[in-house]
Order: C-alpha cells, then sequence, then structure tokens
C-alpha cells in the first residue's frame, strides 16, 4: 500500500505561490469577510431605515472602546515581531512576544466585560402617552426615563433616573454608571409601557451593537486559544519541523490582523457615528 | 497576501482611523466643551503620528533584515 505524500505544507506552491495553509487562511478570511460583511450592511440598513437611531457616544462607553482600540493594534504589532522573531531565530523574544499578544487579547477581552456588564443594570422604562407630563421633569429620552432600579414592589418601581435632558436627545446611558443620577422617583407600573434593561433586547442599536461586538470577542477567544497553542504545546514543532511552525505562526498572525481589522471598522462605527 | 504586507495594510488602516477619531474627538469637543473627548482626540492624532514613524521603521527592516525579505 502506498501512502500518498501532502505536498506544499512548508514550501509554496509553483503556480499559486502559496503553502497549504495559507490558501486555507485567506479562503476562511474570505468566508470571514462575508460574515462581518453581512452585519455590516445590516447595521447600515437599520440605520438608514430609523427614524430615530441614537448616537453611540450617548450609550456607549468610548473611552473604554478607545482604550481596546490601543490595545488591539498594540497586540498586532506584537503579533508580527513574535513572527519577525522566530524568522531571525530569536526563540526566546517570539515566546516574549506571543505572550504579550495572548495577555493583550486577555486585557481586551476583561475592559470588555466591563464596558457590558453595566448595561445590564441600567434599565429604561417607555412610558404611556398618557403619562409622559406626569415624569416630564425626569425625562431622559422622548418618552422614557433611565436609570437604576432601587426598589420594586408589584404597583410601583423605585427609580434612580439619570440626568434629564431638557433637549429630548436620545442620551439614554451617557452617565450609565451612576455618576450623574438624579433622587430617586417613584414610577407607577400603570404608567409604563415597556421596561428593559441596556441588554440586547432593548432596542435596534443594542441588538447589533451586541451581536457584532460579541461575534468579535468570541473571535478574539478563537485567537487567544490558537497563539496559546503556538506559544506553549505547538512550539515543539520549532525544532522538528520549523519551516512548517513559521508557517502555522503567519497563519494565526494574519487571523489576528484580520480580527483587529474588524475592530478598527466596528469602533467607528458603532462608538463615533 | 503575507503577513508583512498585511500588516502594512493594517498600519494603513489604524492611522487612518487614529486622524478620523482626531477630528471626531476635535469636533465634539468644540459642540460640548467635554475635555474628554478633546484628550481623545489630541490622543488619537498622536498616535497616529506614533503608528507613521512605527511603518517608516517596520517598512526599512522588511527591506534591510534578510531573514524578512
Amino acid at each position: 500500500m502506498s501512502v500518498a505524500e501532502i505536498k506544499y505544507i512548508d514550501k509554496p506552491h509553483p503556480i499559486t505561490g502559496l503553502t497549504n495553509g495559507k490558501l486555507g487562511i485567506w479562503l476562511f478570511l474570505a468566508s470571514e469577510v462575508m460574515l462581518f460583511g453581512a452585519l455590516f450592511s445590516s447595521l447600515i440598513l437599520l440605520r438608514v431605515g430609523s427614524s430615530d437611531w441614537p448616537h453611540g457616544k450617548n450609550i456607549l462607553d468610548v473611552p473604554l472602546a478607545t482604550l481596546n482600540t490601543i490595545i488591539l493594534i498594540t497586540s498586532s504589532v506584537t503579533m508580527v515581531m513574535a513572527w519577525a522573531s522566530l524568522k531571525m531565530d530569536r526563540f526566546d523574544k517570539f515566546k516574549l512576544y506571543m505572550g504579550a499578544t495572548i495577555a493583550l487579547s486577555c486585557a481586551f477581552l476583561v475592559i470588555k466585560f466591563f464596558e457590558y456588564s453595566p448595561k445590564f443594570s441600567h434599565y429604561e422604562a417607555f412610558l404611556k402617552p398618557a403619562a409622559v407630563s406626569k415624569y416630564e421633569d425626569h425625562l431622559t429620552g422622548k418618552a422614557s426615563i433611565s436609570g437604576h432600579i432601587e426598589k420594586q414592589t408589584d404597583d410601583e418601581i423605585v427609580f434612580k433616573p439619570d440626568t434629564p435632558k431638557g433637549d429630548h436627545g436620545a442620551d439614554h446611558g451617557a452617565e450609565h454608571d451612576g455618576h450623574a443620577e438624579h433622587a430617586e422617583i417613584t414610577i407607577d407600573r400603570a404608567d409604563i409601557h415597556r421596561l428593559t434593561s441596556f441588554g440586547p433586547w432593548h432596542s435596534n442599536f443594542l441588538g447589533i451593537y451586541f451581536t457584532m461586538t460579541g461575534l468579535h470577542g468570541l473571535h478574539i477567544i478563537g485567537g487567544i486559544v490558537v497563539n496559546a497553542w503556538l506559544l506553549f504545546p505547538g512550539s515543539v514543532m520549532f525544532r522538528k519541523e520549523r519551516e512548517r511552525f513559521e508557517g502555522r505562526v503567519e497563519c494565526a498572525g494574519l487571523y489576528w490582523h484580520f480580527v483587529d481589522l474588524v475592530w478598527i471598522f466596528l469602533f467607528p462605527t458603532l462608538y463615533l457615528l | 497576501m503575507s503577513i508583512k504586507s498585511f500588516h502594512i495594510v493594517f498600519v494603513a488602516c489604524s492611522i487612518a482611523l487614529s486622524a478620523f477619531i482626531g477630528v471626531w474627538g476635535i469636533r465634539e469637543y468644540s459642540a460640548t466643551r467635554n475635555a474628554g473627548e478633546l484628550a481623545i482626540g489630541v490622543g488619537a492624532i498622536v498616535g497616529g503620528l506614533v503608528l507613521v514613524v512605527y511603518s517608516n521603521w517596520f517598512i526599512k527592516k522588511i527591506r534591510t533584515v534578510k531573514e524578512l525579505r
């Protein structure tokens, strides 16, 4: 019985100029472009079709997201440095840079957790049209009050509202960590049309925000798993099949750059525009 | 496309993003007088300049270091 040899796993194919791994990762990234492209298209269609699309900076935490942008850009630099260190036969530096890439990726996820978690304890009470005038001084949206629930019974909710907006802008959560809250108010449950936290169920904006950033976060987790494997158990290949290992690190680097590039587009689209 | 080329594309996009955040921060500051937004804008412009210097260094390295060519 003959054993078939798999060609071009470390040397590029003479026609395509690519190894199997690199061809595979680019095909995978092409499918990822379609996945995120569909979500960006959905975002654009939802936005242009809405008469009241909120400004991201009024609901989302721009400083934390900016910090995460810096972290991801830095992680791409450390990733390419890890690959360059391998090429220059500096395995110790490869370990250092790859470790830094993983640490930065973990920092991104921790910050994301701190960005997500306040959204689930911050509420918005959408009032019935007849009750809007009753709470006029506390409105934070056109017909809604956002803030934190202090106490609730079957009949009423004690609410600590955010700073009211005189201009009725959709400033639902600029001070969503409670730094600029007003005195407590009691809202009759009978006056509330809908009570919801700032989770993905709150609105189309937060629905698409959690979908896109959540999917991006899953890609970050995937990158951490692959990079950690290359740093620890996978690195034994450096001594045995060096070219193949360099190819794997390059493929992981291409994936990581793609994930970071998605964030470069996500950040301004969701948070700034 | 190799990781070298993709990295250059990525850094170019990051520089464009820095410029955009810079303009955004200064425009928001002029409208709201929020010092935090000005800090983000100025920080982004400085970060963008750092990235320009870094990209020049990186391109020079991949051209001159034999193992990276």
